[in-house]
């Protein structure tokens, strides 16, 4: 499982402190608070979004669930969000699906429910890259992190690959020894719209070709060597779980 | 009720006596047994009202009967026609029902068919017949306030009772008129009697029908309070379960897990069982309070046990909590049950506690107002919006985040069982004062 980096906030102490045990058990790195002011400090303070994923209680004092997302969201837009509450038949906690949450989860907690939950955020990922030594770093990147990749040297290669499985996100270098990563990644989102696209390059003057391309063919981000390792395990997670 | 084992001018006896005193019934059913061994069954709930609430009815009835300006005379008149009118009472009897069975809204409270009539029409003639027997006694009042509660019992609308009394009250005049053979000034005092007696059934069902609706009503509103709160309970509980179901989770599947960690999840689930109790005895005391057991107390003794019984010495907060009692009245006694009082008077204290956020200063005053012995709670905490005092007294509303909202419904509707009155008056950021009026001993 992906060690995922997960905000609760519940105002019932012994919750935040059960759920921050479990999950730690699991691997994942967890930050808590029982009061929704303090935590939206929390993210306010770092320059961007360091989490993951947030499990919010609904009804707590100065601020519900809900409206917390709303703030949460202004820093972190592509959190995923799971409301934990014990109010749900209550209409405002259904409302709360169409206020940006992904899953409600009814109180009490179905705890292996969760797990697989946040199993199933943990993204699938194809990297297409001749460079051996580049393969070989992102596969230790990804399996410190719980993340399952394939990897493949050629394009050809990797278009039989992605028949095979059902990938979130694939990465491709612009220079390839069958062909150009940009035409690949055309091909990928003409054929797979499901699918995320990451092109990686070390010739960041070679980009500029493309640029005309209609925005749904061009890829969803871009990625220049060297790359920083967390920042790619960021959009990653953030673009795999964008469609669910 | 049933009485076996005794003769039957003795049953008899013993039905009335019962009525009024089953105390005193009950020795006499000894007494007179001869040696075989009677059974009393005393079905109590057929009892509509209390022994003690049918003595204060008969007096009430006492009143009634002076406003209609009823004397002895017309007690005589009444007995002396009977006899004249008694033939008569078959057919005004089944023309009654007939009426009756022609309209649709009575006969469908009626739904026994034709051997329900039958038993009402057995009714309906000793009702008759008793009211021309001129002993208008407790029996005689309490057999007409069986009639208003039966109504609401079936449902039948009490225009019924009006509409159906009034074709009775022909028939009888009629009847007394065709038959009447004496002076014309006596049969208009004696139509005067009639109509005076059937105005007081009338005044005594509606009065009944009148206290048996509202019973009715009031226990329909509490069942639907209980539905209510029921659904917010099962929301509140939902928090403890889930610290439970949590902390069990963790224990079994997590891997390593150190003695500290162990303990501090088993103490954490004992907190949870706890806490949920409370949850539900709280739930309980409100769908199950009973009427109160009436004793007569101490304001002052009862004040003093709850202060001891809700903050406890040793604790904290003492030192910086200032609380002060007065009372200024020389008989400080009420009717009540203190159990109830306490749990009542406790949530009340509590409160202040949380008002002042144990800091401030409490005044318990236990004095008069509006003629009426009062406690007076007044704290100069937080106080509350204005928004929110007539909310406060509802069920499930709270705004303490980890109140369940039952503290002041319970407590309402314990002072609403002994009929005393509490007032809330309140600005926010200068205190509250929740004053508490007892009614007036008589009223009790």
């Amino acid at each position: 499982m992906m060690q995922l980096r997960i905000l609760i906030v519940d105002d019932e102490l012994a919750i935040c402190e059960n759920l921050s045990d479990i999950l730690e058990d699991f691997g994942h790195d967890v930050h808590w608070e029982v009061d929704p002011e303090s935590a939206l400090s929390t993210i306010e303070r770092e320059n961007e979004c360091v989490f993951d994923v947030a499990i919010l209680d609904f009804k707590m004092p100065k601020m519900n669930g809900a409206d917390l997302l709303c703030k949460i969201r202004e820093k972190c837009p592509d959190i995923v969000a799971i409301l934990a509450s014990a109010f749900c038949d209550d209409l405002k906690v259904k409302d709360s699906l169409k206020n940006g949450f992904n899953q409600i989860m009814e109180k009490p907690l179905d705890v292996s429910n969760l797990l697989k939950l946040l199993e199933g955020l943990t993204p699938l990922v194809l990297c297409v890259d001749d460079d051996q030594e580049f393969c070989d770093s992102l596969f230790e990147i990804f399996q410190s992190k719980g993340i399952k990749a394939s990897f493949s040297n050629d394009i050809e290669n990797a278009k039989q690959i992605i028949q095979s499985s059902s990938f979130d996100v694939v990465l491709v270098d612009l220079k390839l020894p069958d062909g150009n990563g940009s035409d690949t990644i055309r091909e990928i989102n003409c054929q797979r719209p499901d699918i995320k696209t990451i092109l990686i390059t070390g010739y960041p003057d070679q980009l500029e070709q493309n640029s005309a391309d209609i925005p749904e063919l061009q890829p969803d981000a871009v990625f220049l060597k060297p790359i920083d390792p967390a920042h790619l395990m960021n959009v990653i997670f953030r673009l795999s779980n964008q469609s669910t | 009720m049933a009485i076996d084992g005794f003769s039957f001018p003795m049953r008899t006896a013993i039905r009335f006596v019962l009525k009024t005193d089953p105390k005193k019934a009950k020795v006499l059913a000894e007494k007179h047994c001869n040696g075989t061994h009677p059974t009393l069954y005393f079905n109590t709930k057929s009892n509509l009202m209390s022994t003690k609430a049918k003595e204060s009815y008969f007096d009430r009835y006492g009143q009634l009967q002076a406003y209609v300006g009823w004397s002895p005379e017309d007690a005589t008149r009444i007995a002396a026609v009977k006899q004249l009118v008694s033939p008569s009472f078959p057919e005004m009897i089944d023309d009654f029902y007939a009426t009756i069975k022609r309209t649709d809204d009575a006969v469908k409270v009626l739904t026994g068919g034709d051997t329900q009539i039958n038993r009402l029409k057995q009714s309906l003639t000793s009702w008759i017949n008793q009211l021309f027997d001129g002993n208008f006694d407790e029996m005689y009042v309490d057999q007409r306030l069986r009639v208003g509660h039966r109504h609401v019992e079936i449902g039948l609308d009490q225009v019924y009772t009006n509409v159906a009394l009034s074709r009775l009250r022909s028939s009888i005049n009629q009847t007394i008129i065709a038959k009447w053979s004496g002076d014309q000034i006596e049969l208009a005092e004696t139509i005067t009697s009639v109509n005076r007696i059937l105005d007081l059934d009338l005044a005594v069902i509606e009065d009944a029908y009148q206290i048996a609706h509202t019973k009715r009503q009031k226990q329909e509103e509490r069942y639907a309070t209980i539905g209510k709160v029921s659904g917010g309970i099962a929301h509140e509980i939902r928090n403890p379960l889930n610290i439970m179901k949590t902390s069990i989770y963790y224990l079994k599947n997590a891997k390593d897990i150190s003695d500290e960690k162990r303990d501090k999840h088993i103490s954490r689930i004992e907190a949870a069982i706890d806490d949920s109790n409370l949850i539900v005895t709280a739930l309980s005391e409100f769908a199950r309070l009973p009427e109160p057991n009436l004793t007569t107390i101490s304001m002052e003794k009862l004040i003093q046990e709850t202060i001891a019984k809700n903050v406890l010495p040793g604790e904290p907060f003492k030192n910086q909590m200032r609380f002060s009692v007065a009372c200024s009245l020389s008989d400080d006694h009420i009717l009540g049950e203190s159990a109830q009082l306490l749990i009542a008077f406790g949530n009340l204290i509590r409160n202040a506690c949380h008002a002042v956020n144990y800091e401030g200063e409490i005044d318990v005053m236990i004095g008069e107002r509006n003629g009426k012995k009062m406690i007076a709670i007044k704290d100069n905490g937080i106080g509350i919006e204005e928004d929110n005092i007539k909310r406060i007294l509802e069920p499930l509303f709270t705004t303490k985040p980890k109140g369940i909202g039952l503290g002041l419904a319970i407590t309402k509707a314990i002072f609403d069982a002994h009929r005393a009155e509490l007032t809330v008056d309140s600005k926010v950021g200068q205190g509250s004062e929740f004053a508490v009026l007892f009614p007036i001993r008589e009223d009790v």
